[in-house]
């Protein structure tokens, strides 16, 4: 997917980019225990693993994925509203299709870790039973049903 | 302009931490 117009520039924007090969940099695929290529890695700026991609994808999936790399580790990170934010415009972009239930049901989750709120959770599976009712991520939200 | 890619793990993890910016590291078999 290097080169490519959408996903350089999005790379160079949000994130320190790092690149191995297997043929002479072994050690750093047993450091971060990469084992498979393309394997792909974001960590937080402390270096802590917050999302893997193991695989091809073409363009709009792999940044698809590379955004929903970015809304785990504001989550994971506490930075709740951020997080949320990311995950929604991942849900309503159709580029995104092949990530939007699962930033659905991770945005549902940012906003009750940001208030507290179980009516958060209970929103997010009224949500899934009108958009992605087929999806797995509609199963894990059904038990948030009221 | 192309990506930057950094080849040292250890400056990628310093840069990222002063720079306050996630890291992403791509471990690939393609030529490069």
């Amino acid at each position: 997917v290097y080169p490519n117009p959408k996903v350089e520039p999005f790379i160079k924007e949000q994130f320190v980019p790092a690149r191995f090969h297997i043929k002479d940099q072994q050690p750093a695929f047993q450091r971060f225990n990469a084992q498979w290529t393309p394997t792909i890695l974001i960590l937080d700026s402390d270096g802590t693993e917050r999302h893997r991609i193991e695989g091809f994808l073409p363009s709009d999936d792999f940044l698809a994925q590379l955004r929903l790399g970015l809304a785990h580790t504001a989550r994971l990170t506490g930075n709740f509203a951020e997080a949320e934010r990311l995950y929604r415009e991942l849900a309503d972009d159709p580029t995104a299709k092949s990530v939007a239930p699962e930033a659905l049901y991770w945005a549902g989750v940012s906003r009750y870790k940001a208030t507290n709120d179980g009516a958060a959770l209970a929103d997010t599976a009224r949500q899934f039973q009108k958009r992605f009712s087929d999806s797995l991520w509609a199963k894990k939200a059904s038990v948030w049903a009221a | 302009m192309a990506i930057q890619w950094k080849s040292d793990a250890d400056q990628a993890l310093a840069e990222a931490k002063k720079a306050k910016k996630p890291l992403l590291l791509d471990f690939s078999a393609a030529p490069m």
